[in-house]
């Protein structure tokens, strides 16, 4: 049994559940919307989880795709309620031996870009140059350096990837800022799925192209470079990792981050990805 | 130096004279973030940060131990109130990695989840004990009422501390042993695992207790 842990519009998990229904898989599907009616235990006996009383063990689960909604946004008096099952729920993930995409710890692998950093260049790819600090004359000396950089969360909350102007930096004291060597070059996106990769270079003039105008070309890594990010995604245990590249003018890879719970339909561009994610957990 | 990673000041705090024979320097949140500070990668052996008002390059460090498993965004009161959250976020992160990249002992490394190690609850303790082979009470836990399953237990029969593979003032009981099993499987520094009378394991912590002495002592022994 396949169990789908989401939102029902989510488009990740949509896709893989069509996938999945189309292979007429044994899934089960709990809608994250429901969390206030959902009710999860724990005994000696069983790890069961049931929406409006309809139960299912956890023990029967043989894979499972996590996309929980992040339950504070639901507004009050929800995240007390979700939190029990949240808690629960990733207490099984983390235990259990059913194939999970992906389980709690390896999601909390990117809550640090500057420790991913480190299994990133263990997998053999370049990493940009970076300093945290709240320490001005650093940030323009690091800038001097090397004429453009810019900055972005050193956690794993997002935030618009923008060039630094020293000109907007506060006067008086800051907090500890993310500021990395600018890398120009093609950017390009890897998902992981396993053992198979999927990239789709990315044409953008912005430092962000999440938040520019992007086209999305498909294209074909070098083995090695696909390699490098299967080898990544194994060292920080996701079975499905979003990977961030950018191969400069002389050839050189660098990566910048590892995302454990991709949304990786806008890419997607012939469900291979999808269908490969359903493979996995079938 | 060694460094005691304390979250906040005030009078919870353990001052330094008060961690003897631990000799150390308290570091709180707040100077943390304040306190000039700058981490490199690469290069993180030419990072520095502020203690006590003076610049201390990593290198100078000898010991940590961690207090704080997580950054409580509450107690970032020197940040805007809509600030807190995102704040307690980057620092959890700069602290992920600084105490991860140091190469001296430090009590305990973090992981993803947890800045002191495992960040295991009474739950998660009483199933790896079970994998361990180590008899735990019962389990039954409701996603309804988890509080009492997330609190840590209350000590109704023994507790027993480790520190760096050995026991801390040895009961002489099979739970010495258990929790030294416990500690092993966890791959952590410190544990303290309480046990109830029956010698079955209620719970345990990675957040080290600084409180008794002989624990303090400890950890001056390992850290020298």
């Amino acid at each position: 049994m396949i169990l789908l842990w989401g939102l029902a519009n989510d488009p990740p998990l949509r896709a893989v559940r069509e996938r999945l229904g189309e292979r007429g898989a044994e899934v089960v599907f709990v809608d994250h919307a429901a969390v206030e009616r959902t009710h999860v235990r724990l005994d000696d006996e069983a790890f069961a989880l049931a929406v409006d009383g309809a139960e299912l063990s956890l023990d029967d689960v043989t894979a499972a795709y996590l996309r929980p909604y992040d339950a504070r946004l639901y507004g009050p008096g929800v995240p007390h309620a979700a939190a029990g099952v949240h808690h629960l729920v990733y207490e099984w993930a983390e235990s259990t031996r059913a194939i999970v995409v992906n389980r709690p710890s390896a999601e909390a692998s990117n809550h640090s870009k500057l420790l991913q950093a480190l299994p990133i260049r263990e997998s053999g790819f370049a990493t940009p140059e970076s300093l945290v600090t709240n320490d001005r004359d650093r940030i323009l000396e690091f800038r001097a350096r090397h004429g453009s950089v810019i900055y972005k969360s050193l956690s794993s909350v997002r935030s618009i990837v923008a060039e630094l102007d020293p000109e907007r930096l506060p006067a008086g004291p800051m907090g500890p800022a993310l500021i990395q060597q600018r890398i120009r070059g093609t950017n390009v996106r890897v998902h992981v799925v396993a053992d198979r990769t999927f990239a789709c270079a990315v044409e953008s003039e912005g430092v962000d192209y999440r938040y520019a105008s992007a086209r999305l070309v498909p294209v074909t890594l070098p083995a090695e470079v696909a390699g490098r990010c299967v080898s990544l995604a194994r060292r920080l245990g996701l079975l499905l990792a979003g990977i961030d590249l950018i191969e400069d003018a002389d050839g050189d890879w660098y990566c910048l981050e590892a995302n454990p719970s991709p949304a990786f339909t806008a890419f997607d561009h012939d469900g291979a990805i999808a269908d490969a994610v359903a493979d996995l957990l079938s | 130096m060694i460094l005691v990673l304390v979250a906040a000041g005030g009078a919870s705090a353990p001052s330094a004279a008060a961690l003897a024979p631990l000799e150390a320097e308290v570091v709180t949140l707040e100077e943390l973030a304040a306190g000039p500070g700058t981490l490199y990668d690469p290069g993180f052996e030419r990072s520095a940060l502020t203690v006590s008002g003076r610049r201390v390059v990593v290198g100078e460090l000898t010991g940590v131990v961690n207090l704080v498993p997580a950054v409580p965004p509450e107690l970032l009161t020197f940040y805007a109130e809509e600030e807190r959250e995102y704040q307690a976020g980057e620092l959890h992160a700069w602290l992920s990695f600084f105490l991860s990249s140091l190469r001296c002992r430090v009590v305990n490394r973090p992981t993803p989840v947890s800045l002191t190690g495992p960040a295991l609850t009474p739950l998660s303790w009483t199933r790896l004990a079970r994998a361990a082979g180590i008899a735990t009470v019962p389990l039954a836990v409701d996603s309804r009422d988890v509080r009492a399953a997330l609190r840590e237990p209350e000590p109704d029969g023994v507790d027993v501390v480790c520190v760096g593979g050995r026991v801390v003032s040895p009961t002489g009981s099979l739970s010495d042993k258990a929790a030294m099993r416990l500690a092993e499987a966890a791959d952590v520094t410190y544990l303290r695992v309480w046990f109830d009378r029956d010698w079955r394991l209620l719970g345990a912590s990675s957040v080290p207790d600084l409180r008794p002495e002989p624990t303090r002592r400890a950890l001056a022994d390992y850290l020298a």
